[in-house]
Order: C-alpha cells, then sequence, then structure tokens
C-alpha cells in the first residue's frame, strides 16, 4: 500500500513535471510581441508549475499516517488492482488501431474483441468460453463493419477482405 | 402565426413524416446513446439521404436525428457512466452514482421526462422570442464572449469535488491541451512538432471518448483478475412504474428545470457554445443552489434534470441563429445549414417572411420529434435497462470498437484512434490520481473560445487589456467572475455545514463498507476527495 502522504507528492511531481514541461516547450515557440501565440500556453506553463508546488507542499504538510477509518488506497484515487490486464488491455488496442489498415476492421476488430474479452473475464473459477467469444466477436465485428460501411456509407478500412466487397 | 403553426403541422403529420421523423428519432438515439457516435456524425451521415426528398421531409429528418442524439447521450451516461455525446457530461456525476445504487431506471426516466422538457421550453423560445434572443446574441464581441469563457472557467473549481489544487490543474491541462494546433490570430504552429495531423488540433470527441469510455475499459480490466471482479453493472429494478419517479419529485424539480432551460437556451443561442457546456454550467448553477449541495456527486436526481434539461434546451437555442440570421450556433446546426442550402433555403432574417410555411414545418417537426422521443425512451426505457445484464467484460469492448469507428468517422484517420488510446491513458492516470476529469472537460471547450477572443478583443482595443473592463457586459462578467474566485476560495478554507455533514456522511460510509469492497468510482472520486480535503490542515 502506498502511503498517502507520498502518493500526493508523487502526483505534485508529476504536475510539476508537467508544468516544467509545457513550459520547456512553451519557451520554444517564436515570439512576436507581448500578446501572440505564446501568451496564454506561458500563462498556462507557469500556472500549472506553482500548483505543482503548492500540491507538492500540501501533500508534505500531511499527517504521515492515514486518520483512522480511512483506507490509504482511497485518498488521493482510485484503489489499486492488478496491472496486467491494464497493460494487456492498452497493448490490445494499440495492436487494433495499428493493424486496422494492413488488416482492415473486420479482421482486426474480431481479434481486437475475442482477445479482450479473454483478458476481462473476471478469474471467478468459471471457464473462459471461447467458442462463445469467437462467435461473439466475428457476429459484433460484422454487424459494426457492415451498419457502418453500408449504412451509413462510413469507409472503413476493409483490408485483404476490400477484393471481396460488392 | 397559429395558421402557419396548424399548416406546419399538416405537413409533419402526414403518415410519410410521422414515419421518416421516427426514424430520425430512433436513430439519433442509437448515436446519442453510443460513445464515439455523436449528433454532429448522426445529421452528416444521414445529410446525403435528404438529397432525395422535399426541404420540408428533408429538415425535419435532419431535425428529429438532432433532438434524438442530444438526449440518447444520457443513456450511457446514466448506464455506463461514460457520456454518449459532450452534451451529457454532467449526466455522469450524478446519473452513474445512481445507477449504482439501484436507482438507474429512475435516472433514466428523469433524464428523459426533462430531456423533453427542456427541448418544448426550447422550441417555445425559438417560437415566440427568437428574433429579439437572436439580435442581443449578436450584438455580443469578442470582450463580451472572453468575459464569458472567463467566467466559467472559473467554475471549473465548482466541479473540484476534493482537491481545489487538482481540479484547478485539471482545468488548465484541458486548456492546455486545447492549444496544439495552429494558434488563433496569428496562424502559428503550436505543439504539433511537424506532425501534420496535429494542425487542427485534438477534436472534442476523442478526447472525451478517451478520458472517459477508454479510461472506464483500462479500469474495469484492472478489477478485471481481483477478488471483486468486474460482471455485470449493479441490480437495477427491472420493473418500472411509468418513468419511474414520483409526481412529488416531478414538481420538485420545477424551479430547477426552468433555470437549465434558461441556461440552455442563452448558451445554445451563442455561436461556438453549445450543450457540450451548457450541461456542465446548468448543473453548476443548479449544484449551488441546491439546498442538498452535498448530495450532488453522490445520485441526486437534481444534477440528472439539471444536465439533461439544458442540453436539449440548447437545441431550440442553437436553431435561433439558425434560422433568423443564418449563423450556426454549434456544428449540429452548421450541418443542418448545410442541409437548408441543398434544398435551396438560405436562412436568415428574410426567411419567416418567404418560407413562413416552412419555418413553421421545421417548429412543427421539433415538437413532433420530441414527441416521438419521449415515446421512444419511454419504451426503450425496459431495454436500456436490460443492457446491463451484459457482462462488463463482453459490453465494454464492444463499445470501444464502436468508440475506434466514431473516431475514424471524424476525418477517416487512424490518427485520431490513436488519439483516443493517448486519452484513455491519461483518464486513467487522472482516475489514479485522484484528479477529477470534468474539469480537463470544460476547460478543453472552453480554452478556445477564451483565448481567441482575448487575442481578438487585444487586437481590437489596440492592444489595451482595459477595454475588457469598459466594455459593460464583459465587465459585468469578468466582475462576476472575480467574485466566483473569491467565494471559492473563501469557502475553500472555511468548513460550512454542509462540509461537516459530508464528512460525517463519508465517516459512516467508511465505516460501514467491508474490507476489500469495492466504491463506486465516482463516489469514491467525490466522498473520498472531500474526505480528503478534511484531513488536510486548515488555517
Amino acid at each position: 500500500m502506498v502511503e498517502t502522504r507520498t502518493k500526493e507528492a508523487v502526483v505534485g511531481v508529476l504536475m510539476l513535471a508537467a508544468g516544467l514541461g509545457y513550459l520547456f516547450i512553451t519557451s520554444n515557440l517564436p515570439r512576436r510581441g507581448a500578446v501572440d501565440a505564446a501568451f496564454v500556453p506561458y500563462v498556462l506553463a507557469l500556472a500549472t508549475v506553482g500548483l505543482g508546488a503548492i500540491q507538492i507542499l500540501t501533500s508534505l504538510r500531511r499527517p504521515k499516517k492515514p486518520a483512522a477509518g480511512q483506507s490509504s488506497g482511497a485518498k488521493g484515487g482510485q484503489p489499486g488492482g492488478n496491472l496486467i490486464p491494464v497493460a494487456k488491455t492498452l497493448v490490445l488496442v494499440a495492436a487494433f488501431t495499428a493493424a486496422l489498415r494492413p488488416l482492415g476492421f473486420p479482421i482486426a476488430a474480431a481479434l481486437y474483441l475475442f482477445l479482450q474479452f479473454v483478458v476481462l473475464t473476471p478469474r471467478d473459477g468459471k471457464k473462459v468460453r471461447y467458442p462463445f467469444y469467437a462467435v461473439m466477436a466475428v457476429a459484433c465485428a460484422a454487424v459494426i463493419f457492415v451498419t457502418f460501411r453500408y449504412g451509413f456509407d462510413l469507409m472503413l478500412p476493409a483490408g485483404p477482405l476490400t477484393t471481396f466487397l460488392p | 402565426m397559429l395558421d402557419l403553426f396548424a399548416q406546419g403541422f399538416i405537413n409533419v403529420l402526414a403518415p410519410e413524416s410521422v414515419l421518416l421523423i421516427a426514424a430520425g428519432v430512433a436513430v439519433g438515439i442509437v448515436f446519442g446513446a453510443v460513445p464515439g457516435l455523436t449528433a454532429v456524425m448522426a445529421v452528416a451521415l444521414c445529410l446525403p439521404m435528404t438529397y432525395g426528398l422535399g426541404p420540408a421531409a428533408g429538415i425535419s429528418l435532419l431535425v428529429a436525428l438532432f433532438v434524438g442524439a442530444t438526449s440518447g447521450g444520457l443513456i450511457s451516461a446514466i448506464l455506463l457512466k461514460i457520456p454518449g455525446t459532450p452534451s451529457s457530461v454532467a449526466t455522469t456525476f450524478d446519473g452513474g452514482p445512481l445507477m449504482e445504487k439501484g436507482e438507474g431506471a429512475k435516472a433514466l426516466g428523469v433524464g428523459i421526462v426533462f430531456s423533453f422538457i427542456g427541448t418544448i421550453l426550447s422550441i417555445a423560445a425559438l417560437v415566440f422570442i427568437a428574433p429579439s434572443l437572436a439580435r442581443v446574441a449578436l450584438s455580443f464581441g469578442p470582450h463580451e464572449y472572453f468575459a464569458i469563457a472567463v467566467f466559467s472557467l472559473t467554475l471549473i473549481a465548482t466541479l473540484s469535488t476534493g482537491s481545489m489544487v487538482k481540479g484547478i490543474f485539471s482545468g488548465i491541462a484541458g486548456f492546455a491541451v486545447s492549444t496544439v494546433g495552429i494558434a488563433p490570430v496569428d496562424a502559428i504552429p503550436r505543439f504539433t512538432f511537424g506532425t501534420v495531423e496535429l494542425n487542427a488540433g485534438f477534436s472534442i470527441l476523442t478526447v472525451l471518448v478517451g478520458m472517459f469510455a477508454v479510461a472506464e475499459v483500462i479500469k474495469v480490466a484492472e478489477q478485471a483478475h481481483s477478488s471483486s471482479g468486474v460482471g455485470v453493472s449493479a441490480p437495477v429494478k427491472s420493473k418500472v412504474r411509468g418513468f419511474g419517479f414520483t409526481l412529488k419529485e416531478f414538481f420538485g424539480q420545477i424551479p430547477n428545470a426552468i433555470r437549465s432551460a434558461v441556461i440552455g437556451i442563452c448558451i445554445g443561442i451563442l455561436p461556438g457554445i453549445g450543450a457540450g457546456t451548457s450541461n456542465i454550467i446548468a448543473y453548476i448553477v443548479a449544484k449551488k443552489r441546491s439546498k442538498t449541495p452535498e448530495q450532488f456527486g453522490k445520485g441526486t436526481i437534481e444534477g440528472v434534470v439539471a444536465s439533461e434539461t439544458a442540453n436539449n434546451a440548447g437545441i431550440g437555442g442553437a436553431m435561433i441563429p439558425l434560422l433568423t440570421l443564418g449563423i450556426p450556433g454549434d456544428a449540429v446546426t452548421a450541418v443542418m445549414l448545410g442541409g437548408l442550402m441543398i434544398h435551396g433555403i438560405q436562412p436568415g432574417p428574410m426567411l419567416f417572411i418567404t418560407q413562413g410555411e416552412l419555418v413553421y414545418t421545421i417548429f412543427a417537426a421539433l415538437v413532433l420529434s420530441a414527441v416521438l422521443m419521449l415515446i421512444l425512451e419511454f419504451y426503450g426505457l425496459r431495454i436500456f435497462i436490460r443492457l446491463l445484464a451484459i457482462p462488463k467484460h463482453i459490453l465494454l469492448p464492444v463499445i470501444l470498437v464502436l468508440c475506434a469507428v466514431g473516431a475514424f468517422g471524424l476525418a477517416s484517420r487512424i490518427f485520431d484512434i490513436w488519439t483516443i488510446l493517448i486519452f484513455g491513458v491519461l483518464g486513467y492516470a487522472f482516475v489514479k490520481g485522484g484528479i477529477p476529469t470534468a474539469p480537463f472537460i470544460i476547460g478543453f471547450i472552453l480554452g478556445p473560445m477564451a483565448e481567441t477572443n482575448l487575442r481578438r478583443g487585444l487586437m481590437l482595443s489596440g492592444g489595451d487589456f482595459t477595454g475588457f473592463l469598459t466594455n459593460p457586459i464583459s465587465a459585468a462578467f469578468l466582475a462576476v467572475a472575480a467574485l466566483s474566485i473569491a467565494w471559492q476560495v473563501y469557502a475553500a478554507f472555511r468548513p460550512t455545514a454542509a462540509q461537516e455533514r459530508t464528512d460525517a456522511f463519508n465517516e459512516e460510509r467508511m465505516e460501514g463498507k467491508p474490507d476489500g469492497q469495492e466504491i463506486p468510482a465516482a463516489a469514491t472520486r467525490s466522498s473520498l476527495g472531500e474526505a480528503e480535503s478534511a484531513a488536510t490542515p486548515r488555517p
């Protein structure tokens, strides 16, 4: 369990880092007077840096131990969970996006849906229903593709299936 | 006028028109309900279908899509805590917690009925006071717009449940993200790093879908292998009487609804600000005026009423400048302007004189669309609730694919799908860091308006900042903004009776929760944030 004070301080450091990063890229913008394209970004960057500093100071003024009756994971955000399915989900969404052009929407979406169903299935002793997931994935991908491509003329990429489509 | 109205109703009550409008409302509801698909997309994708129809039928179809899509956003906002459209962001704040308390049907019923009321009130405004309202809106210049944007941005702190510092940071981060792209006035590319796709900046749709929908999928993934699992959503009463709420509750919300409708209409009229802003402003105002502000964010129908009345009231509001001046108030009416011009109709002051019958046919189509929306959603209510029976591990990936389709549909670019993934990770990081996402959205929406009008205003006044203070409307808004900041800072450092009640509520809640039991995310954000502020030493 991460201690609340440390966690809040880390959030403050990240806010400060975001502000400093934004300030750095703003400083690379060309200047054409006092109020130009860089004016608002400078104001925002300085405000972000200030807020990051306040967040760090506020977190350091906190008592070290959490108050009675409060779990530390609940202080500054959502309680922690398993990060492996999170990483798998991010990889799957990225792979789906990358595969959209080469594989086409129907194949990429069907593969993504099948794998994502498997990853998100709760591990509560139940079996992962692979055949059901496969049918669901293919059916959903096909219905979405047909509806948007032929119903609304949205030219979703079809990949290798292009030659077989009307 | 009554003759024209009667003629308009005769036109739209023809069987083929009723069927067309019913189909438009139904498709609109689906587009509104699916995150990633919006009212703009519904109207734009269906625009070619109107080519073969007459002007009255074609515009009626577009109007029906607009009404259906604006209201449909409440379905996913309540059932999944993912706003279907930008105009239903604030609906998630209380709709989600109501659903988690098992009162999803009530939240949906309230949303549907007050969407209808908001639409009808805005149509009344459109019919009776359109020209004078449009003239007032047209007199607003950069100074006024800048002041309105600044005033609205100062309300961000109100949305910052818990740490005000994090809330303001979130709003500024949203504003900062909106600065990506070609700068206003001098057209300098900012933070594009040579990427052509970034020249136009990020679309509100990709930001919204990423911050809410993708982040929700990631949150579900995080809990997928834990003991609590993801399973299906909270149990909801499957048998619903009427709209799921009492007459007493209905009448109790009338002042809130009227106030929110006025906000929705006024914001809808102003070109460039639409229902995406008005629902959040109406929510904030409802919270400030409420006798129980501490219940906001924990599941009160007041929040749903404010958001849904305001966003649907924006329909009539946005139509006012479109029909009376030929100026589209938002993206949907911009596409509708194209639809009118395709049929050889030039909106403007002369439209009411030269095409009076067509104008009143549009008004009648709006009324019929609102009625059909109420009927379709009333019967759909039972079906929507059944959607919750679908396990989240099946439902959310399908929604994510639909989000990707919506993002791709913006400009047929894979780049926009990458964008939703990036904002999804950012949204998840915000949740983990206890940073509220709503201020980010309002900062992103209002940021460009504030910056553009600041630059324009300074050009008009020769670089003199006092121009913003010598203009009476601008000065008034800036003064109210300053007072708002002062009040919020004062309130933050002075524990109120409401705060004490909230702290007591949170303590009871914490004591009542068994270890390891998952606390609903929305409730966590608000109640735990308040617990955090209570733990912070006060001077």
